[in-house]
């Protein structure tokens, strides 16, 4: 849980200050580096905090100033309803994210080693 | 363990940046980026309205004064400058903020460099461009400017304006199309404007009928080929009236060279040439004025409406540039400083497009394969080889060259294959275009005319494409001229392919600029053009052979021969005439054609349609569908016969000449089908074609009703200009035909509406396909497009100063240099 939040208000600030799209692996990489409790957790909890963050931005967008590139970008990709677009973010993010988290875990040992100290 | 793991992981994650980092090729086209692309803090997402908010003030490095700027309810940007410089920066700054995807793009392709954006599909597009020596003649047009100070001073400004906006950009501001196809802008310079006019005059000019011709002449005989096909088209009331003396001189030429080359002295395979009607005719344009006798205000009024390839982000970009000096009002071409189309205080002006002959492509003999010499005038000349450099994305660099003799440059080698049916491969050609010329000069005199003697000291400087300029002032005046630079050409020179070993066949000076047609306040009290051939037979001069059928022409005379208190309400709706002559006139004989004929229920219901037709073009009739079915198939069955041999497909005459044979030969041998015994005639084609349409229509479309409507059958569609499925519109119910003064077709159309009652203060309507914006994710990027197909026009804010009071304003602001 912790990895998922902390993941997720990384990504969101930083790239509120700075929007290149790499972050999305850094802010999760961080995250898992310091809270995930195994691999598999620093996957799941922060690809799932990176596709909260991208998806309730791009959800954000889609319902504000986004609403009509949404319905455009749709048809270009063929994918129908502008929400697929919002699922497809969500998961680019939880992938990038879930891999960069585990990655962290991986390089630190995160919170799982420090607990078993 | 872990760090294996890690390794491993962390090669995942550099794979997944990688692969989520660049576009990927599928099913033909590029996708995007993913990662960058779906960022919902830098990719597509927010590419959106959030672009649409207008600048507070900005300071901006290289303005000399304040500038002040006004955005009206449509969001058309007001200027007023100390200066022209810093007029000019800001209108580059304001079109490079709304519109710099598009204008990068457009000069992109135009420099033959698309190849540099999407990778090899844009190899044969940028191999014609610099084949045709358009980037060699954007650099001519750049050196011509460069000796004006004035125009030099425009294009720079104008360049510093566009790259005072790209200094500004971050990667997430970029314009969306810059995501979907991952490149980045460049910084905008002179020459990028000198290669939009450029493009603008292939585009208006580029068109060649030689090829066609000169298979139609092999085909038909000589004789027999110019009678179909005559300079002064059946039917024709010309631009300048034709009661008009001209005092001038035939000019001399060399010894006619009465003898054309026979095609069959070359080596060449003539490919097939289609002859599309509405591509042939997806560039045009009307304009008309008419003077103080004519109108209820006693003041000039001025129509003009072009009609070009339509697209999304449109070619114009509507604003006002205000100085001391003077305040002009119009559209501009994303791109280019000043206004193209438009009035001021003091005048209107508005452009059709000549249709003179710029262009004649001479056959070539080449020593031998190597194509180093060509024979010219007794001797072996060498050709001269320019260098080009063809950058393709995701390819190797390509090195190759173009060969260019003296009458220019040869696009394409014997034995290649042109990307142009037109261009016959061992063929130069000469084109005004390569010659250097300034028509900014044009435009940004004509910005600032107060009238007639500086409207035509403007216009003087217009040298490519040649147009019919239009003008009316305030103080009563009204005139058109045909004006470009235009060779001097005996009868019949440059009809077919040209001789390019001799020198008799070239093109021996320019008519004089001052005997190109031309009338001033001609006593009937109005003029007009709709692309028809500005003169009559008495004219002493070759303009060209290729001119507009008479139908939009007549109709624009007609109406303004009989109205009477002429408002600009009623101008207004005169652009959105429908009425088609050709059908007018064709019908009653195709109806007569097929009186007594019991056919199927859908030929009755069809035939019943047509009889009650009004030859209107409205989106909901659908006696327009079964006519233009009709006469499509008419005239396929009329002419596919007689234009091809042993595999080559001439040119098909056009439908007024056609018109001309129904009406006056009915039993021509051209109705005739060469592979049946039976000897044909009108009556018996007119049913075939009748039967074949009917029926092709109903396969189509189901029985004749609803689903048979014009405006559903040819609707109109404004692609993306990139193609991007998505960021255009489709299936738009327009009313019109290439034939009628509401000029539309399936892809073309009337590109800016625009009429001006000129007085004290001009009061002026308007209207463009499009948007100000040229970001798809804005609802700015196509809000006239509903209106436009519905055929309205805005009335135009001219506004005296930046106060503006009282009027509905999206915003303004300030401009400070730094």
């Amino acid at each position: 849980m912790l990895s998922i939040l902390l993941a997720f208000i990384l990504l969101y600030g930083i790239q509120l200050l700075h929007p290149a799209w790499w972050w999305v692996f850094l802010a999760p990489a961080v995250a898992g580096a310091i809270t995930a409790r195994s691999g598999w957790s620093g996957f799941f909890e922060c690809g799932l905090g990176a596709g909260l963050a991208w998806g309730l931005a791009a959800t954000l967008q889609m319902t504000g100033d986004g609403s009509i590139i949404s319905g455009r970008i749709a048809t270009m990709l063929q994918v129908g309803n502008p929400w697929l677009l919002v699922l497809l973010t969500f998961a680019v993010a939880f992938l990038c994210g879930g891999f960069a988290g585990m990655a962290g875990y991986y390089l630190t040992g995160g919170r799982g080693k420090k607990e078993k100290r | 363990m872990k760090r294996v793991r890690f390794l491993l992981t962390a090669v995942i994650v550099l794979a997944l940046f990688w692969a989520l980092g660049r576009p990927w090729p599928v099913a033909g086209a590029r996708i995007p980026p993913a990662g960058k692309f779906l960022s919902p803090f830098s990719g597509f997402w927010v590419s959106g309205q959030a672009l649409d908010a207008l600048p507070e003030d900005p300071a901006i490095p290289g303005l000399a004064d304040e500038v002040s700027v006004v955005w009206d309810n449509r969001r058309v940007p007001h200027i007023f400058a100390e200066n022209d410089h810093d007029a000019w920066f800001v209108q580059g700054w304001l079109t490079a903020r709304d519109r710099l995807w598009q204008m990068e793009f457009q000069t992109h392709v135009a420099a033959g460099r698309l190849a540099e954006i999407i990778g090899e599909g844009g190899l044969d597009l940028d191999r014609y461009h610099r084949r045709i020596g358009l980037p060699l003649a954007a650099k001519r047009a750049l050196q011509s400017a460069e000796e004006h100070p004035a125009s030099l001073e425009a294009l720079s400004a104008y360049s510093d304006g566009v790259n005072a906006w790209i200094d500004s950009l971050s990667p997430a501001g970029l314009p969306l199309e810059y995501k979907i196809l991952d490149y980045s802008p460049e910084a905008w310079t002179p020459l990028k404007t000198t290669l939009l006019m450029k493009s603008m005059a292939l585009t208006l000019s580029g068109s060649n009928t030689e090829r066609g011709m000169t298979v139609t002449r092999e085909i038909l005989g000589r004789a027999e080929t110019d009678r179909l096909f005559p300079v002064h088209r059946p039917f024709t009331e010309p631009i300048v009236p034709e009661e008009t003396m001209w005092a001038i001189p035939s000019l001399v030429h060399r010894v006619p060279h009465d003898d054309p080359p026979d095609l069959n002295d070359w080596e060449f395979t003539p490919a097939e040439e289609t002859d599309p009607e509405e591509t042939e005719h997806a560039t045009g344009s009307n304009h008309w004025a008419v003077n103080g006798s004519r109108t209820a205000s006693g003041r000039p009024i001025l129509a003009g409406d072009p009609h070009l390839p339509l697209s999304l982000p449109s070619i114009w970009y509507e604003l006002q540039i205000t100085t001391p000096e003077y305040s002009a009002y119009g559209v501009s071409l994303p791109g280019a400083p000043g206004i193209l189309i438009g009035f001021n205080r003091h005048i209107a002006w508005a452009e059709t497009n000549g249709e003179s002959d710029a262009m004649d492509q001479y056959l070539l003999k080449f020593r031998n394969g190597e194509f180093e010499h060509y024979f010219h005038d007794g001797e072996w000349k060498p050709v001269a080889w320019i260098n080009e450099e063809y950058r393709v994305r995701d390819g190797e660099t390509l090195k190759e060259k173009t060969a260019w003799t003296h009458h220019g440059p040869v696009p394409y080698l014997p034995g290649e294959e042109s990307f142009s049916a037109r261009l016959v491969p061992g063929a130069a050609m000469r084109w005004t275009a390569h010659d250097p010329s300034n028509e900014i000069r044009a435009f940004l005199e004509l910005n600032r005319a107060t009238g007639y003697e500086e409207f035509r000291s403007a216009i003087a400087y217009f040298d490519n494409p040649l147009q019919n300029f239009l003008f009316a002032s305030k103080n009563g005046d009204i005139a058109i001229h045909h004006e470009g630079k235009l060779p001097q050409r005996r009868r019949g020179q440059g009809v077919y392919l040209s001789d390019g070993t001799d020198s008799a066949d070239e093109w021996p000076g320019w008519i004089p600029r001052a005997q190109m047609p031309h009338v001033l306040n001609p006593a009937r009290g109005y003029l007009g053009s709709a692309n028809q051939n500005p003169v009559s037979p008495a004219y002493p001069h070759v303009l060209g052979n290729d001119f507009a059928p008479w139908e939009r022409s007549a109709r624009v005379f007609h109406l303004l021969e009989v109205m009477e208190a002429v408002t600009p309400e009623r101008m207004l709706a005169m652009q959105n005439d429908t009425v088609g002559l050709y059908a007018r006139r064709l019908l009653p004989e195709l109806l007569a054609a097929v009186d007594g004929y019991d056919g199927t229920a859908a030929e009755r219901a069809a035939l019943e349609i047509l009889q009650n037709w009004n030859h209107a073009y409205d989106a909901d009739e659908i006696g327009p569908t079964i006519f233009d079915r009709w006469q499509r198939t008419l005239l396929s069955l009329t002419w596919s016969d007689d234009i091809t041999r042993d595999n080559r497909s001439g040119r098909r005459p056009k439908r007024d000449t056609t018109l001309q044979l129904v009406l006056s030969d009915p039993d021509s041998r051209y109705f005739d089908d060469r592979e049946t015994e039976r000897i044909e005639t009108f009556s018996d084609i007119a049913l075939a074609s009748f039967q074949s349409a009917v029926l092709n229509l109903t396969n189509e479309h189901g029985d004749p009703g609803d689903s048979w409507r014009w405006g559903t059958v040819r609707s109109t569609r404004l692609n993306h200009l990139a193609l991007i499925p998505g960021l255009g519109r489709t299936g738009l119910a327009t009313s019109g035909q290439y034939g009628v003064i509401r000029a539309t077709t399936s892809s073309s159309g009337q590109s800016w509406r625009m009429v001006v009652a000129l007085g004290d203060k001009p009061e002026a309507w308007g209207l463009y396909p499009g948007g100000q914006s040229g970001n798809p994710g804005s609802r700015h990027y196509d809000d006239f497009v509903d209106d436009w197909a519905r055929g309205e026009a805005y009335p135009l804010l001219f506004l005296e100063s930046p106060e503006a009071d009282g009027y509905d304003l999206a915003g303004r602001a300030t401009f400070r240099g730094q």
